[in-house]
């Protein structure tokens, strides 16, 4: 039996993880996007060229994994994580692969995997480093023990620090790996929080530890259930 | 007492692009205050009135520090910090 992946976002970072996995044996891929291919993305979206400008990512990169790399297409679901739409998303995966460029996203498919229970690997990059947070539910630290809640003020993201587009390649990379690992007889050992500098050449590998008092995992959560309130932060607009 | 401390790259405007600076102090906050007075700003951008932002991390080696006295968290000549934020893009 295949294991469904969910990719939600499949841009800078979630293309080269869709390449990565996209040959693996009895994996399922689900591409969750409905942002289109713009010219200034090309440099990191390596599948693409000029003329799937304007193209949706999904389609286009679903296309590609079929045609050029002999793979199994992809599902395509052109749409965004919303409160309403995201634990349906999720329930109906095995893995969620988390590549989206915001936080509002980014918190919103975190709880609706821990409510749901369901493994999750969550990338980010900025710049010149990049973050890769793999969580196996119950048994390592979710994405809420590690950065708590939405950033408020002077948090980074692309649309302030640009992102470097091998750093993106690298980040994706990692995340496909995690998914491996995650599919593998030993998946908590997926769980840990991967930290690369670009400018050092260096990934830093931390494994987490739950917080007694986290909102979404531990004995007395608060977090119950997706509320829409909780998520609101700009989109990254690079 | 040196203790060295990593500078994420989004940080690194505040250091002069130093990718790790080296300060005193004997706990982890006295460390992060010396940090702030040799690169005014990072106080602003690491804490609030109840310590460390919700949306960075700190690390004494690997050991997050909420997990030890947090900023009390005694350091030692040698020991090594590293700042780590959220972030979020890629798109």
């Amino acid at each position: 039996m295949s294991a469904r992946v969910l990719l939600v976002g499949v841009g800078g970072i979630g293309h080269p993880c869709a390449l990565a996995l996209a040959a693996v044996p009895d994996i399922e891929l689900v591409f969750l996007d409905d942002d289109r291919v713009e010219r200034s993305n090309l440099h990191r979206l390596v599948a693409f060229d000029e003329a799937h400008v304007g193209a949706p990512k999904a389609h286009a990169l679903a296309e590609h994994i079929e045609r050029e790399l002999h793979a199994t297409r992809p599902v395509v679901i052109v749409d965004r994580a919303t409160p309403d739409s995201v634990r349906a998303h999720v329930d109906d995966a095995d893995i969620v692969v988390e590549g989206s460029d915001n936080f509002a996203t980014k918190f919103l498919v975190a709880d609706a995997c821990g409510l749901a229970g369901k493994p999750s690997v969550h990338g980010a990059a900025v710049g010149w480093s990049g973050t890769v947070l793999s969580v196996v539910p119950a048994r390592s630290a979710c994405y809420r023990c590690v950065f708590e809640d939405l950033p408020v003020g002077d948090a980074v993201d692309c649309a302030t620090a640009g992102v470097f587009a091998p750093v993106t390649a690298m980040i994706g990379a990692v995340m496909a790996a995690h998914v491996r690992e995650m599919l593998g007889p030993e998946p908590a050992r997926a769980a840990k929080l991967s930290h690369f500098d670009a400018t050092a050449g260096m990934f830093r590998h931390r494994t987490m530890q739950r917080r007694s008092d986290c909102p979404l995992c531990c004995e007395a959560r608060v977090i119950t259930a997706i509320d829409a309130s909780r998520y609101s932060a700009p989109l990254c607009s690079h | 007492m040196a203790i060295s401390i990593r500078i994420p790259a989004s940080l690194r405007t505040l250091t002069q692009a130093k990718e790790e600076v080296t300060v005193d102090g004997a706990t982890v906050r006295a460390a992060l205050a010396d940090l702030d007075a040799k690169f005014p700003g990072f106080k602003d951008r690491l804490l609030d009135d109840k310590g460390v932002k919700r949306f960075m991390n700190v690390y004494l080696g690997d050991e997050d520090i909420r997990f030890l006295d947090g900023l009390d968290t005694p350091v030692k000549d040698g020991d090594s910090l590293t700042i780590v934020p959220a972030i979020a893009g890629g798109r």
